[in-house]
């Protein structure tokens, strides 16, 4: 009786180690692999700063005006060529309503036409 | 459990023989000694165990340390439609450890195969030294880092460095301020930044990662750009010294756009402390000329002592003593307000000021924001300079003036409540909204003085002195200022500052401006004049029709109707 539990005990305890053993080196293994993804993390932010940075400097107002200057034949906008709803409906010479929301920023326009 | 052995050996121990029983009375005590002495062993190692399990790992040495500190970032700084102004840029700069140095010839070869430009002898110092830390190089390429690595030099390490960058370069310089090489703010928004708070952050050591919410401000980078651009052009054009501008929202208070120039390369710190450099707008006071009349214009129909159809005689000088005002536009006749604006009369103004008093001239130039030094979030700011004893004539020419100088935000602030319904609000670089501004501002002059101003401003931009800055569709409004410069404590009619003030669309204000060019020369191209109406104001133009369509300003034509076919012609 005694022998048989003392039996189950070791093997218990050696299971026991075993198994902790295991759970220790996968901890650390994991725990290595969530060091190096956290680096990986840190260094992918670093490299996403970086090339928005860049972006920044591309498209900065005084390199593109440069470049436009040089190669596209685009002139400074004039206020004559913003023209309202009103007036395209008179350009097209028809009846339509022209219906202009403003929800926050966001200009919506719809234009119905009358049925024929 | 000491007593439970006892016991359980007592009872099983044999009751017979004295000396069996010594014996076996000295095996127990023995026993129990180093069943103690075990589970006290067993205990401490428990112990440590735990608390080592418990305890956090140790961050390892002076290396991480120094890591923490260099790396201490600042949050980035971004227009108002999240272009980003400023930002920090890690970059990998290159360490020794010489103690750890196991071959110096071998180590300086190798190191200078990948950055060739490394001073030898130095290198071979440094390594040579029993110090923990060297730099070998600052700021190197990823590129250099990689290479570098691969030699695999032991006692070698990287550290990653915050470096400042700012992509639009010197059109934000003036607002943007510098940081000193701590990455700590040391002028402008840089510096108010730190002010904030940063700094306490940053000596409790919480600043280490980059997840700091991002400083939005008022400015729109592109509205800044246009105004630089334009004011660089201007300053090319007439062969000016200097040139500054600034545009703000008249509802909110927020400043749109600021430029001076010349500015600086945020690269070249040095620049920044040049003179010539400073920022005109905060930290230059002038005596700003004709644009001043506004306020002695605003002053008279506000105290109620006259109105538009008031008369001032202007027909001949006023002479005091030595000294005489006259008009450079003379008309030498009796003016009615509008006419004595549009032709800029300074007798006029001067006996619109004597009208209404020293006192009350004082009391208005306090309440429209003169007399104060105007503090906003940059730490560069000026002191307005007021005449030491305020005499008749001082008020005479401080009414279209000279005598008083202020800063160009000091005016362009008067100048929104000119135009906004008579409300005086505090200029801000960072984003606000015209509900906030409205609990901020005090009401400085009445709404229909401030209707009436509109009109002057809108009438001079017609058919006064600043009709070159009339854009077609944005209704702007204006007063010119030509003001002869102090030079040796006398004025000099060769050396003017030359302004213009006004805002736009005068039906509904919703931008304010002043932009002044500094010793401006006459070209041929228009006239040869050299007075602001030749300068200033076409370049006030030139900003204007640039920036209204990016600021959202509706255009609308006077002239055209509507439901007309004539307009079909423009499209």
């Amino acid at each position: 009786m005694f022998r048989f539990i003392n039996l189950a005990a070791i093997a218990i305890t050696l299971i026991a180690a075993i198994v902790l053993f295991r759970v220790k080196y996968e901890a650390t293994d994991f725990a290595g692999e969530v060091a190096k993804l956290r680096t990986g993390i840190a260094s992918e932010r670093a490299q996403i700063n970086v090339l928005k940075a860049e972006w920044n400097f591309l498209n900065e107002p005084r390199r593109i005006q440069r470049l436009a200057d040089q190669y596209l034949d685009l002139q400074n906008m004039d206020a004559h060529q913003i023209v309202t709803f009103q007036e395209l409906s008179a350009r097209l010479g028809r009846q339509e309503s022209i219906r202009v929301e403003r929800s926050s920023d966001e200009f919506t326009g719809s234009i119905n036409t009358p049925e024929q | 459990m000491k007593q439970t052995l006892k016991s359980r050996l007592t009872k099983t121990g044999s009751p017979s023989g004295m000396p069996d029983a010594v014996g076996r009375e000295g095996q127990r005590s023995r026993a129990a000694i180093a069943i103690c002495l075990f589970s006290f062993c067993f205990l401490v190692l428990a112990f440590r165990l735990t608390s080592l399990g418990m305890s956090e790992p140790e961050a390892a040495g002076w290396g991480v340390a120094a890591q923490a500190a260099l790396t201490a970032g600042r949050p980035d700084i971004l227009d108002r439609r999240g272009e980003v102004l400023a930002t920090d840029i890690k970059t990998p700069s290159v360490y020794i450890n010489p103690r750890q140095i196991v071959d110096v010839d071998d180590a300086v070869e190798r190191l200078t195969s990948v950055l060739p430009d490394l001073d030898t002898e130095k290198l071979r110092q440094d390594m040579e030294t029993n110090r923990a830390f060297v730099f070998v190089q600052r700021e190197i390429t990823p590129r250099q880092r990689a290479m570098i690595h691969q030699l695999g030099i032991p006692g070698l390490g990287f550290l990653e460095e915050n470096r400042r960058v700012y992509p639009s370069a010197e059109t934000t310089s003036h607002l943007l301020g510098l940081v000193n090489v701590d990455h700590e703010g040391i002028s402008g928004i840089e510096k108010y930044i730190d002010g904030t708070g940063l700094s306490a952050l940053r000596s409790a050591g919480f600043t280490g990662d980059r997840d700091q919410t991002p400083v939005q401000l008022a400015l729109d980078l592109r509205v800044q750009h246009a105004l630089r651009q334009e004011l660089s052009d201007a300053m090319e054009m007439f062969t000016a010294k200097a040139a500054s501008g600034v545009v703000m929202d008249v509802n909110s208070g927020e400043i749109v756009a600021m430029v001076s120039l010349p500015d600086f390369d945020p690269y070249q710190q040095e620049q920044a402390l040049e003179d010539d450099r400073l920022n005109r707008i905060t930290s230059g006071v002038y005596e700003l000329g004709s644009v001043f009349k506004t306020f002695t214009f605003a002053m008279l129909l506000d105290s109620g002592l006259g109105d538009l159809n008031s008369q001032f005689d202007a027909t001949q000088p006023i002479r005091i003593g030595s000294f005489t005002i006259s008009d450079f536009h003379g008309e030498n006749r009796v003016l009615s307000v509008p006419e004595a604006y549009t032709k800029s009369s300074n007798i006029a103004a001067a006996r619109m000021a004597l009208a209404v008093g020293i006192d009350g001239h004082q009391e208005f130039l306090r309440r429209i924001g003169m007399f104060d030094r105007l503090r906003t979030e940059l730490p560069e700011s000026a002191a307005p300079l007021l005449p030491r004893n305020w005499a008749r004539i001082s008020t005479m020419t401080i009414a279209y003036g000279h005598g008083i100088s202020v800063t160009p935000l000091q005016a362009v602030t008067a100048a929104s409540a000119m135009v906004n319904g008579g409300f005086h609000i505090p200029p801000t670089f960072l984003p606000r909204s015209p509900l906030e501004a409205r609990e901020l501002s005090r009401a400085v002059i009445q709404p229909e003085t401030s209707n009436q101003m509109r009109y002057l401003l809108r009438l001079n931009a017609e058919e006064g002195t600043g009709r070159r800055a009339n854009v077609d569709g944005y209704r702007v409004g204006g007063k010119t200022g030509t003001a002869e410069k102090i030079v040796d404590g006398r004025y000099d009619s060769t050396r003017k500052l030359n302004t213009f003030m006004g805002a736009f669309p005068m039906d509904d204000p919703q931008y304010a401006f002043i932009i002044t060019i500094d010793e401006p020369h006459g070209i041929a191209a228009n006239g040869g004049g050299s007075t602001a109406g030749f300068n200033a104001v076409p370049t006030a133009g030139r900003v204007i029709a640039r920036i209204a369509p990016m600021l959202g300003v509706t255009p609308s034509f006077d002239d055209r109707n509507i439901s007309a076919g004539a307009i079909l012609a423009s499209f």
